[in-house]
């Protein structure tokens, strides 16, 4: 069973006039995404580009003006109620209620959930959340902290599936890093996370495989190692004499000749460059690391593609 | 339906500004009894001298200086009127509006709550604190009418009647507030409609009191059924309770049916 699966999930938001003036924003059009369970799976776009309405559609916040929408098993529209049962939610930009204590927020939010906190001891470690710090009203905290309090809201109650918008937002690099060996932490017990980000290293770190979201339309659902590999890297060889022959060689593209230097692109398995320049007195050789920063540009600089609706009948 | 957890949290919150305005409608019931039988008889010399114009006399009630005629004078008086609607109008409209437009209705409906178990909870939190600061007046003039021994000037299933049609007007309102509450993303619509309202339909009843013309227009205020003088001389109809219940259960369930509906789009 997969632990998200869309099918054309669509929707429009109507915005401003009345009559022939009436327009509608397309903020998700016909996305078809499967998640499985036990992977962290990354949601990439920028600003706008439709992530956290997805995200509220997944959990019953907002209505799909077409297509649907499962989650764990159970339809996003009509068992809502269930679903955020199993599932934990950190909302982008959390807002906290400022006149109760870390301890008594985390308190009342694990009594609405109606199950015990088995992970909140674990978490609160992880993240440096001292009980000094929970008895303290919840207005003093800084940015940082409230995002703790809100990460282990979500993850208090060990929820099958988390679904995390923007979860690294407002910590610190130190912070950061304990995060992600909680994400470890809830891969390695086979708990699902959807997580939805900009920050494009947190999502190589830690992610399996990634969807990218375009002006409402699915881009690109990949594992992270193949969207890597198949991406451009600049190489560049300092030479001790002659150039190598690198025409017609497979995965390599706009060679530069200078007096000293060659420059090119490689993409994909760099087995038959390496064959090329074998024997080619080389100086120096510097091949760029792939990085999903570059990926995710490519696909925001070419004219959008669409892919093909990845959900269907197993 | 109603969320537990939702229900303590609510309580835990407001129970101190409760008390406080249950204290301060205790001691405002205990008020009047007072006024009553400390210058009751020279007050009633003074109206019946022809002193007092008409028009006055027809705001303040046909018996203003009977105990009843003080009590149900206090009771739709316009600072019990004020401190009773505090709750039902200014939480109420802020209730689902207010969290809406902090952000923190994301996280309590992130939890396994519906949105109709938020809305009756609420609903459920206002009705308690109009028992509440309606059983403070209620006591209060109870125990005035002790103390100062005119307790037999008034009608316990009366009483018990007026504090009852009190709650059933104030839930009323709450229910109305609490679904412009739920319609809206920020606080300024609810509070507008919610004070809309009140004014209003207290500019109406006052109007429709004092000026026989306009008295048509007294069955458009909620005011209007609440009728302490009738109530406390034995003539209290049922009528007032049906008008006020049908409000409440409209309100109500437009709001089950319009909150569940709702887009709740990422807040700005």
């Amino acid at each position: 069973m997969a632990a998200i699966e869309t099918h054309g999930l669509t929707k429009h938001y109507p915005a401003g006039g009345r009559g022939p003036d009436a327009r509608e924003i397309r903020a998700l059009d016909d996305v078809g995404l499967e998640v499985h369970e036990g992977e962290i799976f990354g949601f990439l776009g920028p600003n706008g580009a439709g992530k956290s309405t997805f995200i509220r559609l997944l959990l019953g916040f907002i209505h799909a003006t077409a297509g649907s929408a499962a989650v764990l098993g159970l339809d996003a529209a009509r068992d809502s109620v269930e679903i955020r049962r199993r599932t934990g939610y950190l909302p982008g930009g959390i807002a906290l209620y400022d006149g109760l204590t870390g301890e008594r927020h985390l308190d009342y939010l694990a009594e609405l959930s109606g199950s015990p906190t088995v992970r909140r001891a674990e978490l609160c470690d992880r993240l440096e959340l001292d009980a000094r710090t929970l008895r303290r009203p919840i207005r003093d905290y800084s940015r940082g902290m409230r995002q703790k309090i809100g990460i282990v809201q979500a993850l208090q109650h060990d929820p099958e599936l988390a679904i995390l918008d923007e979860p690294s937002e407002g910590l610190d690099p130190l912070m950061q890093r304990a995060f992600y060996e909680v994400l470890d932490g809830l891969r390695a017990d086979g708990r699902t996370v959807f997580f939805s980000s900009h920050v494009l290293s947190e999502v190589e770190r830690v992610c399996d495989r990634v969807a990218v979201v375009r002006e409402g339309r699915l881009v690109a659902v990949e594992d992270v190692a193949t969207l890597l590999a198949r991406r451009r890297r600049r190489v560049e060889l300092r030479l001790a004499g002659p150039a190598p022959d690198l025409r017609g060689v497979a995965g390599v593209s706009g060679v530069v000749e200078d007096d000293e230097t060659l420059t090119c692109w490689l993409e994909g398995d760099p087995r038959a460059f390496l064959a090329a320049i074998a024997g080619t007195p080389v100086a120096d050789l510097t091949i760029e690391a792939a990085r999903l920063e570059d990926a995710f540009l490519e696909l925001y600089e070419a004219p959008p593609a669409v892919v093909a609706p990845q959900a269907g009948p197993t | 339906m109603i969320s537990g957890p939702l229900l303590r949290h609510t309580w835990r919150a407001h129970r101190v500004r409760v008390v406080v305005l249950a204290l301060g409608l205790a001691a405002w019931g205990f008020i009047m009894p007072v006024v009553y039988a400390t210058f009751g008889v020279q007050m009633e010399a003074i109206m019946e001298s022809g002193i007092v114009p008409e028009v006055f006399l027809r705001l303040l009630g046909a018996d203003p200086f009977s105990l009843s005629g003080a009590v149900a004078l206090g009771a739709v008086h316009p600072v019990a009127l004020g401190l009773q609607l505090a709750y039902p109008v200014g939480f109420g409209a802020a209730a689902i509006a207010g969290e809406r437009q902090r952000g923190t209705l994301e996280v309590l409906l992130s939890r396994p709550i519906s949105r109709r178990s938020v809305f009756m909870t609420l609903l459920v939190a206002l009705a308690a604190f109009a028992v509440l600061t309606t059983a403070g007046e209620v006591v209060g003039t109870v125990v005035a009418s002790i103390l100062f021994d005119v307790a037999d000037r008034l009608e316990p299933a009366s009483l018990v009647f007026l504090a009852l049609n009190t709650v059933v007007l104030l839930v009323a309102l709450a229910a109305v507030c609490l679904a412009a509450s739920a319609s809206f993303d920020r606080l300024s619509g609810p509070i507008a409609i919610g004070l809309a309202l009140v004014i209003v339909g207290y500019v109406l009843e006052v109007l429709g009191t004092l000026w026989p013309d306009a008295a048509f227009l007294q069955p458009y205020s909620p005011f209007h059924y609440l009728r302490p003088l009738e109530i406390l001389g034995g003539r209290a109809e049922a009528t007032d309770l049906l008008v006020l219940a049908a409000v409440g259960i409209a309100a109500t369930a437009f709001g089950l049916w319009h909150f569940p509906r709702r887009d709740l789009a990422a807040p700005t």
